[in-house]
């Protein structure tokens, strides 16, 4: 299902959680809502999923399939929701759990036992769990707890799929397994789904389209990779990984006498023994760390600044660098924003 | 409640001197022995120091049986009323924000702290027959004070506090996380009660009203308030036991007392059983 926001704002007493959000998530997309604690992420979601409604103000409306619905009544559109703490129901078996919404129907709709009983199996042999149904959910790991929240969420053929920090309580390795398997998931079953989190490696590596939010705005949309290359402000560069800050003095065109703040990823980084004739930064190195994927140089300017550079470990070796010696750093690519200019 | 009994897993007692030790469990027990247990069974040394067929005569005699029935009647009114009420309380408490939210929950310990005299003496200037609105009643028929319906009324105001007591910490504690789901699974507003919230809170009800049932009755001050003392009427066991003494019969006194005592005991019994119950139901949920 389509979802349409426009103009969405909801205030909690003087605070203002969301500030006028549009946004559209397009038919079998998965989107991530990203940003920091108290950007308006989850209330956002809530109100999608009728758990919450925006304020009243002329203009905001939210279309499912371009049909307005009703802010404030309960949401009849087969929303499945997955909440961060999971929220089983603790008194029920797995089996129970996700029966739990195909049990509720009105008696019209509602199947028979031995039809429940065939889509939870089946269910439970999507999550891969058909061993567990007749577990507590206090018996359960929290990798567990979270798929079964999954199963029971899209046991009523939701149209929409939100899911809320789903992964955020969960350690590293498990929170990585799962990513991937929601991924797969969602490639095999793709349900329009929003994922809220705060975790830009999660958001990177599973969404179709990525909404960066900020003190409850809208600070970009795009792909994991129209936002990782090509951030609209600072604030998105800085949120998406790490970067280094160098203050310097334009020249040409934008030249003014105030300095401004030059944005480079480590990757976007060069350090070499040799000086060379193109500008460069002077430093020492102060560490390398070579355990992991790319090895991680740590070089100390003479300004008493610390700048991190990454590169392959092939590229280590062939460079010969070594901690304490005196190398030059220079930037291959780097980002110069707006709002920073002449700060 | 349960943990104030729970013995300490890793306590610094087990360092304690041994004299501290056995000093402090000697008062303790010394204590309950002079205070509860010889109390408790002098009550019935002296319901049977007549024997048998005397005691059987004394909580069988029709006055007794009356009061017995109206003690039970007050009783089984009061704990559905409790039950709702609790829950409505309970409910309105941890789910929603609003104003006088906090004077709500003050005013749901007020029959604790006001003394049971004055609870009774409240509905007596309320509802007497001399008053406006006892006075429409008694024109429809209805009587309260020196009736079974101003018995009630006082039974309720002194045990209403019971249910929501136990309930508030423990949804406040549990959270709506779970009954938001359902609504998102489809559920209406009765099967999230029924399917949900329900079961979670079960225990914890049942618990809450087996300590409101005690009070209701064993209540004497608010209920001997708005009595009247009708022998074979408005009496209630607690009121029946006083009324044996007055007239210096201790034996049928005690009998009276000992049918009171032997519900105490029960309501230990099933108060323990639950706190049980309610404990490794906690230890099996905790972390989800």
């Amino acid at each position: 299902m389509n979802i349409g926001l426009e103009h969405v704002s909801r205030s909690f007493g003087g605070f203002r959680a969301l500030d006028d959000v549009s946004l559209e998530v397009r038919e079998g997309e998965l989107v991530a809502l990203l940003g920091p604690s108290g950007s308006g992420k989850t209330t956002l979601l809530r109100i999608i999923a009728g758990l919450d409604a925006p304020d009243e103000r002329p203009g905001a409306r939210i279309r499912f399939d371009g049909e307005e619905i009703d802010l404030r009544g309960p949401r009849q559109h087969q929303v499945g929701f997955v909440f961060q703490h999971y929220a089983l129901f603790r008194t029920m078996t797995v089996f129970e759990n996700i029966a739990f919404g195909l049990r509720v129907k009105p008696a019209k709709q509602r199947q028979n036992e031995a039809g429940i009983r065939a889509r939870v199996m089946e269910l439970l042999g999507l999550i891969q769990l058909e061993s567990i149904a007749g577990r507590y959910p206090s018996q359960l790991s929290g990798g567990q707890r979270q798929r079964v929240a999954l199963a029971r969420a899209l046991a009523i053929e939701p149209r929409i799929l939100l899911l809320d920090e789903p992964f955020g309580a969960l350690d590293a390795k498990v929170r990585q397994d799962l990513r991937r398997w929601l991924r797969n998931l969602h490639d095999k079953i793709p349900v329009t789904s929003v994922l809220v989190t705060h975790d830009q490696e999660e958001a990177l590596e599973v969404a179709d389209r990525i909404v960066i939010m900020r003190g409850g705005k809208v600070e970009q949309i795009g792909t994991p990779e129209e936002v990782f290359h090509h951030p609209k402000s600072a604030f998105v560069m800085d949120f998406l990984g790490n970067v280094n800050l160098f203050h310097a003095r334009l020249e040409g065109e934008l030249a003014g006498d105030a300095k401004t703040r030059v944005r480079a990823r480590p990757h976007d980084l060069e350090v070499s023994r040799e000086e060379g004739t193109s500008p460069a930064l002077k430093g020492r190195v102060k560490r390398i760390q070579t355990a992991g994927a790319v090895v991680k140089v740590e070089v100390a300017t003479e300004e008493g600044e610390t700048v991190m550079v990454e590169m392959g470990h092939d590229r280590f070796s062939g460079s010969g660098i070594v901690a304490g010696e005196v190398v030059f750093v220079r930037v291959k690519e780097a980002r110069v924003f707006v709002e920073d200019y002449s700060i | 409640m349960a943990q104030l009994v729970a013995a300490p897993e890793h306590g610094v007692s087990g360092r304690d001197p041994a004299w501290v030790r056995v000093t402090l469990i000697g008062i303790a027990l010394a204590f309950l022995g002079v205070m509860l247990v010889a109390p408790l069974a002098a009550v019935f040394i002296e319901a049977f120091r007549k024997g048998a067929a005397v005691y059987w005569q004394n909580i069988t005699d029709p006055a007794t049986l009356s009061a017995m029935r109206l003690t039970l009647v007050t009783a089984a009114i009061s704990a559905p009323l409790n039950a709702l009420f609790g829950l409505a309380a309970a409910w309105a408490v941890t789910r929603f924000e609003f104003r006088g939210r906090s004077l709500l929950v003050t005013l749901i310990d007020l029959p604790f702290a006001v003394s049971p005299v004055v609870a009774g003496l409240i509905y007596v200037a309320l509802l007497g027959s001399r008053t406006p609105l006892g006075g429409w009643f008694a024109g429809h028929g209805i009587q309260f004070i020196f009736a079974t319906p101003g018995i009630v009324l006082a039974t309720l105001f002194v045990t209403f506090p019971f249910v929501a007591r136990e309930l508030i910490p423990l949804m406040q504690e549990q959270g709506s996380d779970d009954e938001q789901a359902a609504i998102t699974l489809g559920a209406g507003g009765w099967q999230t009660f029924a399917r949900v919230t329900l079961p979670r809170i079960r225990l914890a009800l049942v618990y809450g009203l087996i300590l409101a049932n005690a009070r209701a009755i064993g209540e004497f001050g608010a209920v001997s308030v708005v009595s009247g003392h009708v022998r074979g009427v408005t009496n209630t066991l607690p009121l029946h036991v006083e009324i044996l003494y007055n007239e210096y019969n201790f034996a049928g006194s005690f009998a009276v007392a000992s049918l009171l005592a032997l519900f105490a005991l029960a309501t230990i019994a099933a108060k323990n059983i639950l706190e049980w119950r309610l404990k490794s139901m906690r230890a099996a949920g905790s972390g989800v």
